[in-house]
C-alpha cells in the first residue's frame, strides 16, 4: 500500500514541476495532451471488389486535451470519434500525426517505453460486459493492471482493488462476483475502477454510458464528476447523445466523417451553434418538453455518406442545406471564428 | 377517455416459466390505444414494456415457456382466445410489429423486394406482379429513394435508417389498423431518428393508423405520442396525456425518470438527480409497492400493500402510489 501511495505522490510532485500552478483549466496553460494532425487510415477492397482503396476513418485531427477538464467528442456513428480515442492510445496504429503528452510523442515511442505512459492514460469502453473476463472474479480483474505494471505485492494490490470498489460507489463483497451477476451499472462501475486503479491523469471513455438505461445513466455521470474532481483527471468523453456531453463536458468537438467541423467551450456551443451540421445535430435531439413550441427540426436528407467514397470538397455538402459549388470543391480548413470556438465552413 | 380504443388491453399477465419458476414480466397491465392515436410506452429495460408488446401479439411460445391471464380486445374479439390460426391471421393483417434491430429481423440471403413481396402474397391472394408493383408504391410510401433499384438489393446493402424503411415497409404491406413499434429508433443516430419519427407520425396522419410506441427515451414521446403509460416491474404506474404527464408527473418513478434526463437547456453545472439502486430482477420483486425501495416518499403501509392504478379526480391521470394525492397537492402534508 505505502509503495503505491509514493508512486503517486511521485508523480504528482513532478506533474507540478512540469505543469505552471495557475488555474489548469486557463487556456494559457501548455496542454496536457496536444492531438496534431491525427490520421488513421485503413485500407479496404473498393467498391468493385478489385481495386483497393482507402478508409479515412480519421483524417487529419488536432485538439488540445487541458489539464482537469473534459473534452466531449461528439459524432454519428461512423464519424472516427472511437478509433480517434483508441489511436492515442495506439489501441490501433496511427497512420500520421502525432500525440504529445506532456513533452512526449505517444507515436514515437516503442512498445516498451509506450507501457510506463499507458499507466498514465487509460480508457473506459462502451459495453462493460464484453471487456470484462466473464470467468474471472470482478477483484482479480481489478488487479490485473497493477500485476502487469508491478505494482504493489498481493495483499497490497488486493487492498487496493478493495478500495477502489468503494471508491467507485460499490460494496467489498463485490471483489468475488463475476461480471454476469452484476447489473449494466454495477459492470461499468467496475470498468471505471479498472482504468483509475492505476492512478492515471487521462481517462479516454468511448460511449461509457451509451449502453445504460437513462436512470443508471445519470447515476453514472454524477459519479464520473465526483471522481474527477476527487482525483484531478482530465476526461476525453466520446459519445453520440450530446444532451450527455453537454453534461459533463467543458468544451466540444464536433466530428464528421473523420474530421473536426466545430470546436467550442461547451456553452458557447449551445448558445451559438456555427456549423450547419452541428445546427442539425441540434435539432435532431428530442426534447422531453411537449409544451415547448414545437421546434423547427431540420430533418436532414439522406445517411452519413460512405467513408470508403467520401464527398469531394466539405464531406457535409451532400446533405448540408446551404452548400454551394465552392463547398462541392474546396475543402475548409477548421478555423476560429470567434475567440475559442473554430468551425470549418465556407459559409462562416 | 379518448376517441374509441382499437385495443383495450385489461388485466393483462404475461408468466414464463423458468428455472428459477414461475416469473410475471407483465403484471396486471390495463391499457388502451385510441384510434389514430399514438401512445407510448416508456420504463427502464426490464420493466414489461416489449413484454406487454409481444404479448398482444402473442409472440411467446406457448406450448412450453408462456402463458396468459386476462384479456386483449382488439375489434371486438379477445386476442388471448383465438386459436393460434385465426392469431396468424390478425398478425402483419390487422396488427404490424416493428422491433429495434432492423438487421436481425431481414433475411440477408433475400432481396427486400422479395421479402416484401412474401409478405403481401402470404395474406393476400395477388399476383407476382401485382405484388412487385405494390413493393415498390411502399418502399417510396416509406422514403426510400430509387425504390425500384433498392428492391433489388440485400439488407447488408442498405443503411441503418434504410432498412429501418424497409421493416416499415413490410409492416404497412396489410395495411394494419395497428403499428406497434418496439423501440424503432434505439439503434439510430439522431438525425436518422428524427426522419424515422417523421415517417411514422406522417404515416399515422395520412393512414390513419394507430402506434403503440415503445421506447424509453422520454424526449421522443413528448415529440410523437398524445399519450403515455409509465410501466415499472411489469406494472403500470402512470398513465395520461403527454402534456399532464410532462407537465405533473405524479408517480416518483416518473419524477425520478424525468429528472434524470440530461437536457440541453437548464443548468448543467447541477448534479443530476438520479434514483437509487436500480430494477430488481423479476424473481426479486419487492412486496408492497414495488418501487418502494427507490423511492424517496415510501413508508411503512408502501411497503407492505400494493397501491392500484386508480383515476386521481380532476385530471385525466391514472396513478399507482399511496402518496399521488399529496405529490400532486390535493391533500395536505402531513
Amino acid at each position: 500500500m505505502n509503495r503505491i501511495k509514493l508512486q503517486t505522490k511521485s508523480q504528482n510532485e513532478t506533474n507540478n514541476q512540469s505543469m505552471p500552478t495557475a488555474n489548469p483549466r486557463e487556456a494559457s496553460a501548455p496542454p496536457l495532451l496536444r492531438v496534431n494532425g491525427l490520421k488513421k487510415h485503413y485500407s479496404a477492397s473498393g467498391k468493385s471488389g478489385f481495386r483497393r482503396s482507402v478508409v479515412k476513418a480519421v483524417d487529419g485531427v488536432s485538439f488540445d486535451l487541458r489539464e482537469g477538464e473534459t473534452y466531449g467528442l461528439v459524432g454519428e456513428s461512423g464519424c472516427g470519434k472511437s478509433t480517434l480515442g483508441k489511436t492515442i492510445l495506439r489501441l490501433a496504429e496511427p497512420t500520421e500525426g502525432e500525440a504529445v503528452y506532456r513533452g512526449v510523442d505517444l507515436f514515437k515511442q516503442s512498445r516498451r517505453s509506450l507501457q510506463a505512459y499507458r499507466r498514465e492514460l487509460q480508457m473506459v469502453f462502451q459495453d462493460p460486459f464484453s471487456s470484462l473476463n466473464p470467468r474471472q472474479i470482478v477483484g482479480q480483474a481489478l488487479e490485473e493492471p497493477l500485476a502487469i505494471h508491478g505494482i504493489g505485492s498481493p495483499k497490497e494490490r488486493t487492498a487496493r482493488a478493495m478500495e477502489m470498489l468503494q471508491t467507485v460507489g460499490l460494496q467489498m463483497e463485490h471483489y468475488y462476483r463475476l461480471p454476469h451477476e452484476l447489473s449494466g451499472g454495477q459492470r461499468q462501475r467496475i470498468g471505471l475502477a479498472r482504468a483509475l486503479i492505476l492512478n492515471p491523469r487521462i481517462v479516454i471513455c468511448d460511449e461509457p454510458v451509451s449502453a445504460l438505461d437513462v436512470i443508471i445513466q445519470s447515476q453514472i455521470i454524477n459519479l464520473m464528476r465526483k471522481l474527477q474532481a476527487e482525483l484531478n483527471l482530465t476526461y476525453l468523453f466520446i459519445a453520440h447523445d450530446i444532451a450527455v456531453v453537454r453534461h459533463i463536458s467543458d468544451r466540444i468537438g464536433i466530428m464528421y466523417l473523420g474530421k473536426l467541423v466545430e470546436e467550442a467551450p461547451t456553452d458557447e456551443l449551445f448558445a451559438n451553434p456555427r456549423h450547419p451540421y452541428t445546427q442539425v445535430l441540434l435539432s435532431a435531439v428530442p426534447v422531453p418538453d411537449p409544451s415547448a413550441a414545437k421546434r423547427q427540426r431540420i430533418v436532414l436528407e439522406g445517411d452519413l455518406p460512405s467513408p470508403l467514397d467520401p464527398p469531394t470538397g466539405c464531406a457535409f455538402h451532400t446533405r448540408c442545406p446551404y452548400a454551394t459549388d465552392r463547398c462541392r470543391s474546396e475543402t475548409p480548413p477548421l478555423r476560429e471564428v470567434e475567440a475559442g470556438h473554430s468551425a470549418a465552413c465556407h459559409l462562416l | 377517455m379518448t376517441a374509441e380504443p382499437i385495443l383495450q388491453i385489461k388485466e393483462l399477465r404475461t408468466f414464463f416459466h423458468t428455472e428459477r419458476g414461475r416469473v410475471s414480466p407483465v403484471d396486471g397491465v390495463s391499457l388502451e390505444v385510441g384510434k389514430g392515436e399514438i401512445v407510448g410506452i416508456v420504463g427502464e429495460s426490464g420493466c414489461g414494456k416489449s413484454a406487454t408488446a409481444q404479448s398482444v401479439l402473442r409472440l411467446f411460445d406457448e406450448k412450453r415457456l408462456a402463458s396468459y391471464e386476462g384479456e386483449i380486445r382488439y375489434d371486438g374479439r379477445d386476442l388471448l382466445r383465438l386459436t393460434p390460426k385465426q392469431m396468424r391471421d390478425v398478425r402483419g393483417n390487422e396488427i404490424s410489429m416493428i422491433f429495434q434491430d432492423p438487421l436481425s429481423s431481414l433475411n440477408p440471403v433475400h432481396t427486400i423486394g422479395d421479402q416484401i413481396v412474401e409478405t403481401l402474397r402470404l395474406h393476400r391472394p395477388i399476383g407476382k406482379k401485382e405484388a412487385a408493383t405494390k413493393t415498390i408504391e411502399l418502399l417510396r410510401l416509406t422514403g426510400i429513394p430509387a425504390p425500384e433499384r433498392r428492391a433489388k438489393e440485400y439488407p447488408h446493402q442498405l443503411s441503418g435508417g434504410m432498412r429501418q424503411r424497409v421493416m416499415i415497409a413490410i409492416a404497412l404491406a396489410c395495411e394494419p389498423q395497428l403499428l406497434i413499434a418496439d423501440e424503432p429508433t434505439t439503434a439510430l443516430d439522431v438525425t436518422i431518428q428524427a426522419q424515422i419519427l417523421e415517417l411514422i407520425q406522417d404515416l399515422n396522419r395520412r393512414l390513419g393508423m394507430s402506434v403503440m410506441l415503445i421506447t424509453h427515451d422520454l424526449g421522443v414521446v413528448a415529440e410523437t405520442c398524445s399519450r403515455v403509460v409509465v410501466m415499472y416491474l411489469g406494472q403500470v404506474v402512470e398513465s395520461g396525456s403527454v402534456r399532464d404527464l410532462f407537465e405533473k408527473p405524479l408517480h416518483p418513478y416518473t419524477i425520478g425518470l424525468m429528472r434524470s434526463v440530461p437536457r440541453l437547456d437548464g443548468d448543467r453545472h447541477q448534479e443530476l438527480p438520479a434514483v437509487p439502486g436500480s430494477v430488481p430482477p423479476l424473481h426479486q420483486t419487492p412486496p408492497g409497492c414495488r418501487f418502494a425501495p427507490r423511492c424517496p416518499y415510501a413508508d411503512d403501509k408502501c411497503r407492505s400493500d400494493l397501491p392500484e392504478l386508480a383515476a386521481l379526480p380532476g385530471t385525466d391521470s391514472q396513478v399507482r402510489c399511496w402518496h399521488a394525492g399529496r405529490i400532486a397537492g390535493l391533500e395536505a402534508t402531513p
